[in-house]
């Protein structure tokens, strides 16, 4: 069972079970405070009926002119919650409040290029692969660093759907040419 | 003064060199004696040498002066904020108001410096202030939303609640129109505090004027009230058009729907509730909806049993399925049936060629069928030979689980853990504890091995290690979590939980530090930036975590565990001193015991293997106030000792969270104060007493298989009393000759019993140290009969590694004791 519900920061005593998952961030408490402090519709987390939480969405808006858009800065999803349209749920709510209040042009993420998993995942959600950034993410020491996609969706503001592109895949531009 | 020559004070303090700063600012005075900010600065720079009495006086002196600086209010509100509490640091910025009311900057910042402080009455009455003097807007929602702090503040009494949340509330006019969705939230949190407004509160809530802000709190806020009143028209209306309206699959109303239709009891909402239930019966939250009205409707468990079947048919292949189902069915009687029906679904279904089990989706109905098997069969003999089985069966399925991803077959191991640890049936013998948590550290380190990242393996790994006393073993999985920030509250308790008596380890727990600093820096400036941003719904959230954090027991535990290592491994402890004060905390349990892998329906399995009993708040309590009289005594500083010694008798009657030996180590404590008052024979007699009592109870020589945390936590305990002994009796035999003359008799017999109690321990360490070889070989052997062993390790190499790491990590902790110096 899930329910939606708006995160507040003493639910971060709480995420253990999504953020000891190793591809999860564990931020510093300015990270997640300044995100509930500027965008609190958009920071919003699934429980289940015992109320544990078992994922949940940071997400913000950024941008001006028709750049105006929505971002996921980190979704995450419990281990036992997985495969069951969790995601879908909460870049669904983040789709929703994108528009209404923010009436935002369009959602965008950064995946790594090499993530096909997250990449289909999303490109099922209606996202496409905008532009790649090239050496967005730097590795580890001794170790190549990596594109990423920017995926967009767009939403009902963008009429035109200019934040889709074909072949975005194959767009190049580098990581300063990207919203901070 | 100039920047340049406060930056110059400032590089001082900041690199520690008080007597530099002093320097500095001795010289600034002679040009200009009465410039409150350099005198300010004196009175910090004594406030961090310690010099209290000192500091205290200046800054009160100053304070009487009502100054108006800025730097000069902010330094000595964090000098009375520290020593003497929130209400007399508060003066600091009142009195400043009070000489300048129209100076809106000055204004301004005494509301800052009260969210920043933690301040909920400086707060409300500071924005009272300013909305009063300042005609702005976002004022009066300051106001308002300190007002609505305070009301809700669990400080107050309930005369203060009514006469705040009624103050509130009259200042809600004010900011009509409401104008963004966070007023809203902050207009209903206060309609929401006052009994006579609640219907007030639900019309609020439920205009089309709320509903438009599309806003998740006021959606949630609305239900949680709309059920509060009992209007189940309203409740069945409301969960309604969230389900069928706004399209939100929402498993907080489908339960309040389901609640509503029995509590209406009209055949029209049945039906509609029905119908809605057959539409959405595929969907996770459809389906489990008609579990639990199963549950609402009737007591009839063959009801609850035809939902939870239709559910599991329709997702018994995700690993959801346990965690939804498993809190409806834990406490049914038909388990048989269910468990028939779950064994029959996988026959049905074909999931059992075994040999060609290869989707996840078939091995998360096998793995979920184990675990109903583990909740609701608990006496089955063969449940864990059953698990290794089907782990083995699974283990090609392993080779192509990309490493960061987690494999649900692993949950057998861990279930299997579990159990033996439970201590439930098993095919094969096994005596004692140690040996059930050799067992599942065998299946732990194999499930590891081949899922890397599974942290509930890890996390079982940390605490059985812990409990065996294994520090460098249950480090290096700690290690491999890659705990940071929060979590080191939530989660470093399964590491250092007294760690100090069982492997002092100083520069480990000294990463756990940090995240108390960093809150203690940057949550009070999100405070203030949550106002400046409006986000009102957030604001109660950022206090509440900003003071969980500040009074956790987790940091309480951190900063005695410090000192004590530090006193053992014979370290400097400057920095390590503990204000008194903070035996009057609230301190606040943030540690997360519920991520523990447990499955079953008994709590206790957490407790069984914790490392003695949970420390509480009267824990922390009780070493805060040891600790200061301690220093007191080494200090020669006689002046509470009385009423601490009161303080330590009374939490050592009512705290339930002491070992024994810690017990005996505050009776100790309290028999040193009274050396200390008294100076009599009778007294060091008394205490010579408790020592012998102290070690003939902890330090019994017991078998090699006795070696676990216990045994070390006793006997470093030992040590570190005995080092506090040694060094009180040194300094209280100095108070005067006749004192020195009449107790050194006294004093050389004490420390005689401490001598050979010391040599014994030490010998004992010696010679469990020299066992743990042949222990290890013995177990290996034990092991190796266990018919599944060979299968499941990579390589018999495997085994040995593990349980040569235990005898290894033990000895190390065996030597560590051997090495304290006293």
């Amino acid at each position: 069972m899930t329910s939606l519900k708006a995160f507040h920061a003493p639910d971060l005593f709480k995420i253990n079970p999504v953020n000891l998952d190793v591809l999860t961030e564990n931020y510093n408490i300015a990270f997640y405070l300044s995100y509930l402090a500027q965008w609190p519709t958009l920071f919003f987390s699934t429980m289940n009926a015992n109320n544990d939480i078992t994922g949940y969405m940071m997400g913000k808006t950024e941008g001006t002119g028709n750049q105006w858009h929505g971002h996921v800065t980190c979704l995450s999803v419990a281990a036992d919650y997985r495969r069951i349209g969790l995601a879908r749920i909460l870049v669904d709510n983040l789709e929703r409040r994108s528009e209404d209040p923010y009436n935002a042009y369009f959602i965008d993420l950064f995946v790594r290029a090499s993530n096909l998993l997250a990449i289909n995942m999303y490109k099922d959600f209606g996202y496409s692969v905008y532009r790649r950034v090239v050496d967005y993410y730097s590795g580890e020491p001794g170790e190549p660093s990596e594109d990423a996609f920017d995926m967009r969706k767009p939403l009902k503001r963008d009429v035109k759907r200019e934040s889709v592109r074909e072949n975005g895949e194959d767009f190049r531009v580098s990581p300063d040419e990207v919203y901070l | 003064m100039s920047n340049y020559r406060a930056n110059v004070i400032w590089d001082a303090i900041d690199s520690r060199s008080y007597k530099q700063a002093m320097l500095h600012v001795t010289k600034a005075l002679k040009r200009n004696p009465k410039d409150e900010y350099v005198l300010a600065l004196k009175a910090y720079i004594l406030f961090m040498q310690k010099k209290m009495n000192e500091s205290l006086l200046l800054t009160k002196e100053l304070v009487a002066q009502n100054p108006v600086d800025p730097r000069t209010l902010e330094l000595l509100y964090g000098i009375l904020l520290d020593a003497e509490g929130l209400e007399e640091a508060g003066k600091v910025y009142e009195g400043a108001a009070r000489k300048r009311p129209r100076d809106e900057e000055l204004n301004l910042n005494w509301f800052w410096a009260m969210c920043t402080g933690g301040d909920v009455r400086g707060q409300q009455k500071a924005a009272m202030a300013l909305q009063k003097s300042f005609s702005r807007r976002h004022y009066i929602l300051y106001s308002i939303m300190s007002g609505f702090l305070l009301a809700s503040s669990p400080d107050i009494v309930q005369q203060e609640k009514t006469l705040f949340s009624t103050l509130t509330y009259r200042l809600m006019p004010l900011i009509e129109p409401i104008q963004t969705a966070e007023e809203a939230v902050l207009k209903a949190h206060v309609l929401a505090l006052l009994p006579d407004k609640q219907d007030e509160l639900i019309a609020f809530l439920t205009a089309e004027s709320a509903e438009k802000w599309n806003n998740l709190e006021l959606a949630t806020l609305r239900l949680d009230k709309v059920v509060a009143s009992e209007n189940w028209d309203l409740v069945f209306e409301v969960a309604m058009r969230t389900l069928t309206k706004e399209l939100r699959d929402d498993f907080d109303s489908w339960k309040v729907l389901a609640l509503a239709v029995k509590k209406i009891g009209s055949s029209e909402k049945l039906q509609e509730f029905e119908k809605l239930l057959k539409e959405k019966a595929k969907t996770r939250n459809g389906a489990l909806a008609a579990v639990h009205y199963a549950t609402v409707k009737t007591d009839k468990e063959s009801e609850l049993l035809e939902a939870s079947k239709l559910y599991f048919q329709n997702f018994g292949r995700k690993q959801c399925a346990f965690e939804d189902l498993r809190w409806y069915l834990t406490s049914i009687s038909a388990k048989t049936e269910w468990l028939e029906f779950i064994d029959s679904f996988i026959q049905e279904n074909e999931i059992e060629g075994r040999l060609n089990i290869s989707s996840s989706d078939q091995i998360n109905v096998l793995v979920n069928a184990r675990k109903f098997h583990y909740l609701l069969a608990p006496e089955d003999k063969t449940f864990v030979d059953e698990n290794l089985k089907l782990y083995i069966e699974l283990l090609p399925t392993f080779k192509s689980k990309v490493v960061t991803d987690y494999h649900y077959g692993t949950d057998l191991l861990l279930m299997s853990a579990c159990w033996i640890l439970e201590g439930r049936s098993t095919s094969f013998a096994m005596d004692g504890s140690i040996d059930k948590v050799l067992f599942a550290i065998v299946l732990l380190e194999i499930a590891a091995s081949r899922d890397k990242h599974q942290f509930y393996v890890r996390l079982w790994l940390v605490r059985l290690y812990m409990y065996l006393g294994c520090f460098q073993s249950a480090l290096g999985h700690f290690m491999a979590l890659s705990i940071k920030n929060v979590q080191y509250d939530t989660l470093a308790h399964y590491l250092f939980s007294r760690i100090s008596t069982i492997h002092p380890n100083y520069s480990a727990l000294l990463k756990t530090r940090e995240i108390y600093d960093t809150n203690a820096v940057q949550t009070p400036q999100m405070i203030k930036s949550a106002y400046q941003r409006a986000a009102y719904s957030q604001i109660a959230g950022f206090m509440e975590f900003s003071r969980r954090l500040s009074d956790s027991i987790g940091k309480g535990t951190l900063v005695i565990e410090a000192k004590r290592i530090a006193r053992l491994l014979g370290m400097k402890m400057e920095g390590l001193a503990i204000n008194p004060r903070l035996s009057k905390t609230t301190w606040q349990d943030n540690r997360d015991y519920d991520v523990l892998y447990n499955i079953g329906d008994n709590s206790d399995i957490e407790k069984k293997y914790s490392i003695g009993i949970r420390q509480d708040a009267s824990w922390v309590k009780a070493f805060i106030v040891k600790e200061a009289i301690i220093d007191s005594i080494l200090e020669m500083d006689t002046e509470k000792l009385e009423i601490w010694k009161q303080d330590l008798s009374e939490l050592l009657k009512s705290s339930t969270s002491l070992t024994p030996g810690e017990k005996l180590s505050m009776s100790i404590a309290i028999s040193l104060t009274d050396i200390a008052l008294r100076h009599s024979v009778d007294d060091y007699k008394k205490l010579e007493n408790l020592i012998k009592e102290f070690i003939s109870v902890v330090a019994k020589w017991e078998s090699s298989d006795s070696l676990n945390w216990e045994w070390l936590h006793s006997r470093f305990l030992l040590f570190e009393t005995f080092k506090i002994i040694q060094t009180a009796l040194d300094s209280l035999s100095s108070a005067s000759v006749g004192v020195k003359k009449r107790t050194t008799t006294s004093v050389a017999a004490i420390k005689q019993t401490i001598s050979a109690s010391v040599d014994q321990i030490k010998e004992d360490a010696r010679r469990l140290k020299l066992s743990r070889d042949s222990w290890a070989s013995e177990k290996i052997t034990f092991l190796e009969t266990w018919s599944s062993i060979e299968e499941l390790c990579a390589s018999m190499n495997s085994l040995e590694n593990i349980i040569q790491g235990i005898a290894k990590s033990q000895n190390e902790a065996l030597t560590l004791l051997r090495n304290i110096r006293l």
